[in-house]
């Protein structure tokens, strides 16, 4: 499938597929008429802007055949799976689990991070923001959250 | 005599005690950031907003200015020791500066860049100083239409100006735009596209989007490479230019500063416009152009002095129009409104202390960069060691914190990691992400300025063709993108007449 992997194509289709969604979640928001605006209005006209453009780039990629190169699913995984995880942790276990837990969860995205090193990093990291954020700056968040007082 | 009494205020404003140390400790951040491999003036902003926003305004506003220029000043350094662009206009630098490094002139290189920085910068210091007034009391006749079309220029702006298909920056445009627009609608007091969430009430708060698409994504995009080692650095030598050198670099600094002074002030244009516009010139009007990608001073001189110019002198349309012209201003406006000022013109003459004292800490700063950056040399050239290994961890860590902290609310984190995600697969669509956010910045604005206009007129869409001022810059935006989109429409044609 060379067209799937076809970087004008895919970004045609996720301009038609987000501007879909932006026109059909609009419909719902009166549009008023041209002398009031509702809040419907600009929204509408924007979406099927952004529809046409999603079509030209999907047509202009008929002529072209820039592929899509290595997608890097290790660093994407391990970026996104430690930032939520942090967003989840910060407050129920507190900023220094938090905070470890990006830095080695992320680490892994790199396949050449001795575990370690990153070790260290996480317990300097975790203590070095504990520091700034809380005892300096006065940041109301937990040390250690609630999970550790049960 | 108004400039005097006016720079005199920004003056005192600048060299207060305070004012002094937010100035440095902006500097002192931007060029660290800057040193550091992987990550841009923009990134490096959005990192450091959340810190500035406990501070009163006029301290938040000199460090974030600080930042800034202190980033682009680190990025040269980059650029000259070892061939790493931290920004686009820097990669001129990278050209000419990297060559001299391997000749044994890094020093030299360094200084020269320095010294056409700051000149540079003194000079659009005194741009910004004569010119802002003047526009501004021009913008203050300034009503909703023309406002509207000064927006499209500055969108069609980012669209001419970005790498790539200008198609699908012209699409990223109008995505930021829509995205903009989640939240309470104001007018109204309807919420839009908040899925029903409490937290998007307020809509998507930009220094989210900022770091998800330029914090996070840029990293992902780091990772695809994998770093091994440490990178290999020019020794920097001595830091003195001979004559013969400071002679060549002279012109070219004139020139460069002249060119980025005038090209900053384009909606869209900044810096790295002026950095090409003046290599190339250079380049041309030398004598030895054979020198050129071989280690020419000239492409050093001309070019940094013009990127440090424009760098400056795009602050003028942010602060007389209110109007971002590259999405650093757009943090920057977006900083404003938290600090509870409403940009525009109206910021000159309601806090006097604010935008002088802005102007005169530039001057100030720049001097603070040039004492930072060639004595202390030795201690940027420690930082641009640090393996990318430790780097990036860090790195998410202190987005991930930044922007809890914002309003304490996880729901920002998490939101900010869709936003890297997403950053990712538009870089890996070939779409560039600058065009999104400066979308993002002002799709409230444009909708306002839209509905107020077209109130006054009645209904009528032609109003903005009506008035002299808003339909002048309405053509000229049409001209720009129908410049870039028509050859492109041309070469396909081409292309599928060939092939029949």
């Amino acid at each position: 499938m060379r067209l799937l992997r076809n970087r004008d194509f895919l970004a045609g289709s996720l301009f038609i597929l987000a501007g879909s969604v932006f026109f059909w979640v609009s419909r719902d928001y009166g549009m008023g008429t041209g002398r009031r605006m509702g809040p419907g209005y600009f929204p509408t006209v924007l979406s099927a802007l952004l529809v046409l453009i999603g079509a030209a780039v999907l047509l202009s990629s008929l002529r072209s055949s820039e592929q899509v190169g290595g997608f890097a699913w290790r660093g994407f995984a391990s970026v996104i799976i430690g930032t939520v995880l942090f967003g989840m942790l910060i407050r129920d276990a507190g900023i220094l689990v938090a905070i470890a837990v990006l830095v080695l969860v992320s680490a892994a995205g790199n396949r050449e991070s001795k575990w370690l090193p990153m070790g260290g990093l996480a317990a300097g990291m975790a203590v070095l923001c504990y520091g700034i954020f809380v005892k300096a700056l006065g940041m109301p968040i937990p040390a250690l959250g609630s999970w550790f007082w049960h | 005599m108004d400039l005097f009494a006016n720079l005199s205020l920004g003056f005192s404003t600048a060299l207060s005690l305070s004012s002094l140390l937010h100035c440095f400790m902006g500097v002192l951040l931007g060029t660290l950031i800057g040193v550091l491999p992987g990550l841009g003036p923009l990134a490096a902003i959005a990192m450091l907003l959340p810190v500035t926003f406990a501070l009163p305004p006029v301290e938040s506003f000199i460090m974030l200015a600080g930042i800034y220029y202190g980033a682009q000043y680190g990025g040269s350094t980059t650029a000259i020791l070892v061939n790493l662009p931290g920004e686009s206009s820097s990669v001129m630098t990278a050209v000419e500066g990297y060559q001299m490094a391997k000749k044994g002139r890094a020093g030299s290189a360094l200084a020269i860049a320095a010294i056409g920085s700051f000149f540079a910068g003194t000079v659009a210091t005194l741009v910004i100083a004569m010119s802002a007034p003047l526009l501004a009391r021009v913008a203050l006749k300034f009503a909703s239409p023309e406002n509207f079309s000064l927006m499209v220029l500055g969108l069609i702006a980012s669209v001419v100006l970005a790498v790539g298909s200008p198609l699908k920056a012209l699409g990223m445009v109008v995505l930021g735009l829509l995205l903009g627009l989640a939240g309470t609608d104001v007018m109204s007091g309807s919420s839009r596209f908040t899925m029903g969430i409490p937290e998007m009430s307020d809509g998507i708060n930009f220094v989210v989007v900022a770091m998800g698409i330029f914090g996070l994504g840029e990293v992902i995009r780091n990772l695809e490479q994998t770093q091994s080692g440490t990178v290999k650095i020019a020794k920097v030598g001595s830091l003195w230019p001979t004559p013969e050198e400071l002679r060549r670099s002279s012109m070219p600094i004139l020139r460069g500063t002249a060119l980025g002074s005038f090209l900053g002030l384009l909606p869209g244009g900044g810096a790295l416009l002026a950095a090409f516009a003046s290599y190339a010139i250079e380049k041309k009007v030398s004598r030895r152009p054979g020198e050129f990608g071989h280690g020419a001073i000239e492409g050093v001189a001309g070019p940094e002095s013009a990127n440090n110019a424009g760098a400056q002198t795009s602050f003028i349309p942010m602060l007389t129009l209110g109007i971002p012209s590259n999405p650093i201003m757009g943090l920057m406006i977006g900083a404003m409104i938290i600090q509870g000022i409403q940009p525009g013109p109206a910021v000159m003459t309601e806090q006097p202390a604010l935008f002088w004292g802005l102007i005169a800490s530039m001057w100030v700063g720049n001097v603070f960069l040039i004492i930072l950056n060639l004595p202390l040399i030795g201690i940027w050239i420690y930082f641009l060691k640090v393996p990318y290994a430790y780097l990036f961890p860090a790195i998410l860590v202190f987005c991930s914190i930044g922007v809890f902290t914002l309003s304490n609310a996880q729901f920002d984190v998490y939101t900010m990691a869709l936003f890297g995600a997403l950053g990712y697969v538009f870089l890996k669509l070939g779409c560039e992400p600058a065009p999104l956010l400066l979308g993002f910045i002002l799709g409230p604005l444009m909708e306002e300025n839209l509905r107020r206009a077209m109130q006054i007129s009645g209904g009528d869409a032609f109003v903005f063709f009506q008035r002299p001022i808003s339909a002048s810059i309405l053509v000229l935006s049409l001209a720009m993108l129908a410049s870039v989109l028509l050859p492109a429409v041309r070469r396909t044609r081409e292309v599928a007449f060939q092939e029949d």
